[in-house]
């Protein structure tokens, strides 16, 4: 499930991140990095699609250790603890979305309403092609089992607030229709934006991830998005 | 639906007394650091009834969420003028009467605000869940009814629209955490100010 090469490719940065993350596991951590890729990743994508189904509680390292077809042992000498997999699995997979998204997302793009719409797409792309890692992240963003949730918030915020700081960075106000107040303009958008992915992630919350129906949710966007432009952007860019 | 039986057997009088001490209390300091003996005491009354009555802290706080917004509806519900029927101008008079119920009830305003930042584990999905879908439904219903759609231009949806306010709303409520009464003025006229771009751009220029 998960792109090799990618994952090399970001080793670096992502292993030194993690370094500053997991004070006090690194040694756990160093020794499942250097075990051949192969099986890394299959304990990988083993505990993700495990977690990602059961949320952090319900999760059971028994079912992981037999799926990866790894002795129970290995697992807790690898992170230490059930707690230990499920923190570095969360700052495994916010390092390669936010590195993915960092690179697909083109700054040169300064027309807000585009770099909402491009945000969407490369999150999009990013679920279709990590699907276990995308449901591990929606579980993770709602997950609130109190051994985890003061580590993870901070990881959550870290999400939505790069996406919102290259969203706003250097955008282009002269699309906006004239003498249009560009920076109520800004915060409409901004915020409709913001409530309509609000609403999707209570939708999500109560929906199992794979019964959601991405068509629809994109469709209920690109309404939202014809509204703003109708309403400030200059015609000739609608 | 939160019941309280052995609350609301109490005198009104006294109803609003403890509410009012719950209200500014969790206002104040939030979720985590409010203990159920402060409320008692800014309530003059024993810890002990402060459980007998409302069970845990955390239905309690559900409970002022839940009351909070049931008084905001109700107040729309009395107070709003079905004659009106532009859509902005319907938008504009449930404001202002929000506006001045919050001004009225200083306590009111102060745990909202101090909800609307919440992170809590013990709540913020309850709370999340509030904000999202619930008292603005109601309201909806208010604006929606007996309106005129026939001013918008072609393709605007006012149901939308109406959404879009109220995210406009959390958003600012979330942006600017210390509410005084001048910050609430400042907020109403941002507010004005959206309501007229979203106006002046959305409606067919015969009705501007």
């Amino acid at each position: 499930l998960i792109d090799t090469k990618k994952v090399n490719t970001l080793e670096n940065t992502y292993f030194t991140d993690i370094r500053l993350v997991a004070k006090g596991g690194c040694k756990l951590i160093s020794g499942f990095m250097n075990l051949e890729t192969k099986k890394r990743e299959r304990i990988i994508n083993t505990g993700l699609s495990e977690f990602a189904q059961k949320g952090y509680r319900y999760a059971s390292t028994n079912q992981i250790t037999n799926k990866a077809g790894i002795a129970k042992g290995m697992l807790f000498h690898y992170f230490g603890s059930k707690k230990g997999m499920y923190l570095f699995l969360c700052d495994y997979s916010v390092n390669i979305i936010v590195n993915e998204y960092y690179q697909k997302f083109d700054m040169n793009e300064r027309d807000i309403i585009r770099r909402l719409l491009m945000a969407a797409q490369i999150k999009f792309e990013i679920l279709k092609k990590h699907p276990d890692m995308y449901g591990f992240m929606l579980k993770m963003i709602t997950e609130d089992s109190l051994e985890v949730i003061d580590e993870i918030s901070d990881k959550s915020k870290i999400l939505s607030d790069e996406g919102h700081r290259k969203i706003n960075e250097n955008m282009d106000t002269s699309l906006f229709k004239d003498g249009i107040n560009s920076e109520v303009a800004a915060d409409i958008i901004t915020w409709t934006i913001q409530g309509f992915s609000n609403l999707l992630l209570e939708r999500l919350k109560s929906n199992p991830a794979d019964e959601v129906d991405y068509q629809k949710i994109s469709t209920e966007y690109d309404i939202y998005i014809g509204l703003l432009k109708m309403a400030f952007y200059k015609c000739n860019h609608n | 639906v939160i019941i309280l039986e052995k609350f609301f057997s109490l005198p009104l009088e006294k109803q609003h007394t403890i509410i009012d001490a719950a209200l500014s209390t969790f206002g104040t300091n939030g979720y985590k650091k409010t203990s159920i003996s402060d409320i008692a005491v800014a309530a003059e009354i024993s810890k002990a009834m402060v459980f007998h009555y409302f069970g845990t802290k955390k239905s309690l706080y559900l409970y002022l969420i839940e009351l909070c917004g049931s008084t905001f509806i109700n107040a729309v519900n009395e107070k709003f003028d079905k004659s009106v029927t532009d859509f902005f101008d319907r938008i504009m008079l449930a404001t202002d009467i929000e506006i001045s119920m919050m001004k009225k009830h200083p306590a009111i305003l102060a745990f909202l605000n101090s909800a609307y930042n919440e992170t809590d584990f013990e709540v913020r999905a309850d709370l999340r869940a509030l904000f999202t879908n619930g008292e603005e439904k109601n309201l909806r219903k208010e604006i929606l009814d007996g309106m005129d759609s026939s001013k918008f231009k072609d393709g605007v949806d006012p149901k939308l629209v109406m959404k879009m306010l109220t995210w406009f709303g959390y958003g600012y409520m979330y942006m600017s955490p210390e509410k005084t009464e001048t910050d609430l003025d400042a907020l109403y006229n941002d507010f004005k100010d959206c309501i007229r771009l979203l106006k002046n751009n959305l409606y067919k220029t015969e009705y501007l």
